[in-house]
Order: structure tokens, then sequence, then C-alpha cells
């Protein structure tokens, strides 16, 4: 029986759900599907610059595992790339280490990182009317 | 929470009278705020004529001086990234905010009782 995976880290919800392909040969309806980790390992790697180990201690997992959802991910991305088709981000097996919060009363955002429960008041101005930003 | 609440808010000039930067990397001050103490402090900043690293230098010496809240009405992407290394939480202004240190000290201080 294959064993359980344990919920990779992610740092926080991307921030759009996905990418349309434009022109002649775009084809929306030939969709790619990007699993949060393999967009978060994307992320470390190739924006924030961390290495393998690095990025493998962000997520939470083993060096050979980062390179196995790193190189889907580029496949992944390289295919839509080239063949025009729209990449969807979603799915995966992750819990988030940061989410964003809106204050509907000073109207200010602010993030809250490693929390287990959603903050219940405004950092700023300690309202208690604070909403989960969704992408 | 027993870690000091310590915020770093841009801002114009040396004193509370001046307006919030719209910059955080380009501020030309910044007031260092603790919510425990209510100590306050200004630093100037002496990267602002970094064109490139600026982002990047003054948010390392700000989390030298132990702040951990990045408070501005924009935050870049080098800032963004230090902060996530360093555990820094952000919090965006609301884009109409044209406070004065002063002002946005009152909100600080009226709400957070820590
Ligand atoms: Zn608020």
């Amino acid at each position: 029986m294959a064993r359980p995976i344990n919920p990779r880290r992610v740092f926080s919800r991307p921030k759009v759900k996905g990418f349309i392909p434009m022109g002649f040969y775009s084809s929306d309806l030939d969709t790619i599907y990007l699993t949060v980790e393999e967009y978060e390992s994307i992320r470390l790697k190739d924006y924030m610059f961390l290495s393998q180990l690095e990025s493998s201690e962000h997520m939470g997992i083993s060096r050979p595992t980062l390179t196995r959802i790193y190189d889907k991910a580029r496949k992944k991305i390289a295919e839509a790339l080239c063949e025009g088709k729209q990449i969807l981000i979603q799915g995966g097996n992750v819990i988030y280490l940061e989410e964003w919060y809106l204050c509907s009363s000073c109207g200010s955002k602010f993030n809250s990182m490693n929390n287990k429960e959603n903050p219940t008041k405004c950092p700023l101005c300690g309202d208690t009317k604070v909403e989960q930003i969704d992408s | 929470m027993n870690e000091d609440r310590i915020f770093a808010i841009p801002l114009m000039g040396q004193s509370l009278d001046f307006k919030i930067s719209r910059l955080f990397a380009r501020s030309p001050f910044y007031l260092i705020f603790n919510t425990r103490n209510h100590n306050i402090q200004f630093i100037k900043n002496e990267f602002i004529d970094d064109k490139i690293q600026s982002g990047k230098t003054i948010s390392k010496f700000l989390i030298s001086q132990k702040v951990n809240i990045f408070c501005a009405c924009e935050i870049g992407f080098n800032v963004q990234k230090i902060a996530e290394k360093n555990k820094v939480q952000l919090i965006i202004l609301a884009e109409q905010s044209e406070f004065t240190g002063e002002e946005l000290l009152n909100i600080i201080k009226n709400k957070n009782n820590n």
C-alpha cells in the first residue's frame, strides 16, 4: 500500500489561478494543470534563487522529491509555452505558511505567517473585521 | 505573544509631522515603533541612492534593528523576499492612505493593547 504523503509547505497562495495563451495558435481548450507544490518549486528555485537544499527545506521535503516536483513543473510549463496551452494552478497536497487578510475597518492588508489559526484582529488598527483574501 | 512587536514605517522626514512615504525602500526615513514600551526611533535611510540593492539592504538593516513588521503603502519584490526569509510581517496600507507618522502611530497605539 502506498504511504500517505505529508503535505508540502508552501509559503503563500499563488497570486493568480492561471495563465491564458494569446494569439492565433493559442488554444484555451487545452489545459495544463500545475499543482501548487509544482508552482512553489519554481518560485523557490527560479524566482527566489534558492538552492536545491534550501528549496527542499522550505517545502519540508527531501532533495530528490524536490527535484522530481521541479522537473515535472518545468516540463509542464514548457509544454504550455510551446504548444499554446493554458495553465491552471490548482490541487496538490499543501499547507500554506502565509495567508493574506483584509481589514475592512482600516482597509489595510496584512499577512500572517506560521499561523495555526486565523488572526482575529488587524495588526494595525486592532479591529476584528478581518477576512482572508483568496487568490 | 512574548516577542516585541516592532514596526518600521517609511516616513518623509525625521519627525512625526511628516507624511508616510509611498515607497518603502526609497523612503528617506523610517519611524521605528515598539508596541510594548511605546519607544520611538527615527532611522535615516543611508541606502536610498543605491538604485539596485536599496530594497534588500534597507530591509536587512531594519531587521538587524529587531524590526518584525514592515508597514507601508507599497512594498517591492526585494523587500518582500527578505521579509519572507526573515518572517517579518507585512502590512499594506489602504490605497488612499495619506497619514502622518503621528496619525498612523495613534491608530496603532489606540487599538493595539498588545
Ligand atoms: Zn485594520
